[in-house]
């Protein structure tokens, strides 16, 4: 559904926008936080905020890549919390919210892992490379960045995983 | 580290772009270039039809922005004889959610049949989103299975599903409401692939065994029933009392408590 582009959504529009994406913002929410209470927490919150905040999505970019942008920002905040971080990094949970099994499931567990140790400013990076398998350019994007300079980030990221590796054997 | 690598190679789309083709936000010679890769990849288009049943299922099952998630309601009074609450399916999203779920693999799951491929094959609705079930599947009471039958198997056959819990109880769960006396029944052709109705489980624990019935004629259930109940859950304490042109299917579920 195309917004205006000329005023923010109204609340009628942000339902529209619910309806027809919020299954993105669910999906990737379950895949990050892997407990379902949460995740659905972090679904009226995206959408929420934006009743609240209408001029928050400046359109200058489709709604779907927004989404992806807010939602995992949302989470990495809530990750980024001391008592969630510490029930992913020992590997409990309440409710798991579905997600990928066998070989997938490993990897998912690894980035998790990954994310729980990354300062702030590289899980992002991680997220959409590691989870959302975009490529630099459309990370660029996504970001507001250079290329270069996210090929730069995915270096920091390979060298903490490295120095973790070492620090762990 | 690498990638989840759900991409076979360089030109299958990222999540977002194919997000984005669903919403339809991509440029349209991008849009034609995905397109036509999801015509040749097996991988990608599955991913595109998981995302196109997320969406329908999501659509069907959000609660409203800023609600909780509801509770499917009941349509229909329980027979006496039945445990279980079964809810109708109308023609919507959950339905077109599972008509899009990724084509059946033929998987060679415990049968007392002689066929290889299996006739019986079910989804489960957890938590808001669905699965297709496999052998010694895990369930949790109140999820809901929905039950597919292969129409080249069932064509001209009387069928009949039943399904013994843990506690020895035995529901019929094809037909539908199937009152005392009742017959096994053909398959009607409209309804296609998926039966119109689904399953809540309920919350006695344990091995729970599934028995699809194939026959030639239209036997009586109620005999079956009984002899479930009272001889046990393998189909050769009761297969006595079948005719010859009957094959019995069978598979277990593995319903748990949840976390």
């Amino acid at each position: 559904m195309p917004t205006s582009a000329m005023r923010p959504p109204d609340r009628k529009m942000v339902e529209q926008l619910y309806r027809q994406h919020g299954h993105v913002v669910l999906r990737r929410a379950r895949a990050l936080l892997r407990e379902e209470q949460e995740a659905q927490e972090v679904l009226q919150e995206v959408f929420m905020s934006l009743v609240d905040r209408p001029d928050q999505f400046e359109q200058r970019s489709s709604v779907t890549t927004w989404l992806y942008a807010v939602t995992t920002n949302a989470c990495l905040t809530r990750l980024r919390n001391g008592r969630t971080r510490q029930r992913l990094l020992d590997e409990r949970g309440a409710v798991l919210a579905p997600g990928p099994t066998g070989g997938d499931a490993e990897r998912w567990a690894q980035v998790r892992q990954l994310l729980a140790s990354l300062p702030a400013e590289l899980e992002a990076v991680a997220v959409h490379y590691y989870l959302d398998e975009m490529t630099q350019q459309e990370i660029a994007e996504q970001l507001g960045c250079s290329r270069s300079q996210v090929g730069n980030l995915l270096g920091e990221i390979a060298a903490h995983t490295r120095r973790a590796e070492g620090v762990a054997s | 580290m690498n990638p989840l690598h759900r991409r076979v190679g360089p030109e299958c789309p990222s999540e977002l772009q194919l997000d984005q083709l669903i919403a339809s936000e991509l440029p349209a010679s991008r849009t034609e270039e995905v397109t036509q890769h999801l015509g040749r990849c097996a991988t990608c288009q599955q991913r595109h039809q998981e995302r196109l049943a997320e969406r329908a299922l999501f659509q069907e099952l959000a609660p409203p922005l800023g609600g909780a998630l509801p509770v499917a309601p009941a349509v229909a009074k329980a027979a006496p004889r039945r445990r279980f609450a079964r809810f109708a399916v109308a023609a919507g999203a959950l339905a077109a959610a599972l008509a899009l779920v990724p084509a059946v693999r033929h998987l060679q799951r415990e049968t007392t049949s002689t066929k290889g491929e299996l006739a019986l094959r079910f989804f489960v609705l957890h938590g808001g989103v669905v699965r297709e079930g496999a052998p010694g599947e895990r369930v949790q009471p109140g999820d809901q299975l929905r039950f597919g039958l292969d129409p080249r198997a069932v064509a001209g056959r009387y069928a009949a599903l039943f399904n013994r819990d843990a506690a020895g109880k035995v529901n019929v769960y094809f037909p539908d409401r199937a009152a005392p006396g009742a017959l096994a029944a053909r398959v009607p052709a409209t309804e296609g692939d998926l039966l119109p109705y689904s399953i809540r489980l309920d919350e006695v624990l344990g091995t729970e065994r599934l028995h699809l019935l194939l026959c030639g004629e239209p036997v009586a259930l109620d005999p079956i029933q009984r002899r479930l109940e009272q001889a046990g859950p393998e189909p050769a304490d009761w297969r006595p009392l079948l005719p010859a042109s009957c094959t019995i299917e069978s598979q277990s579920l593995e319903k748990q408590a949840g976390p």
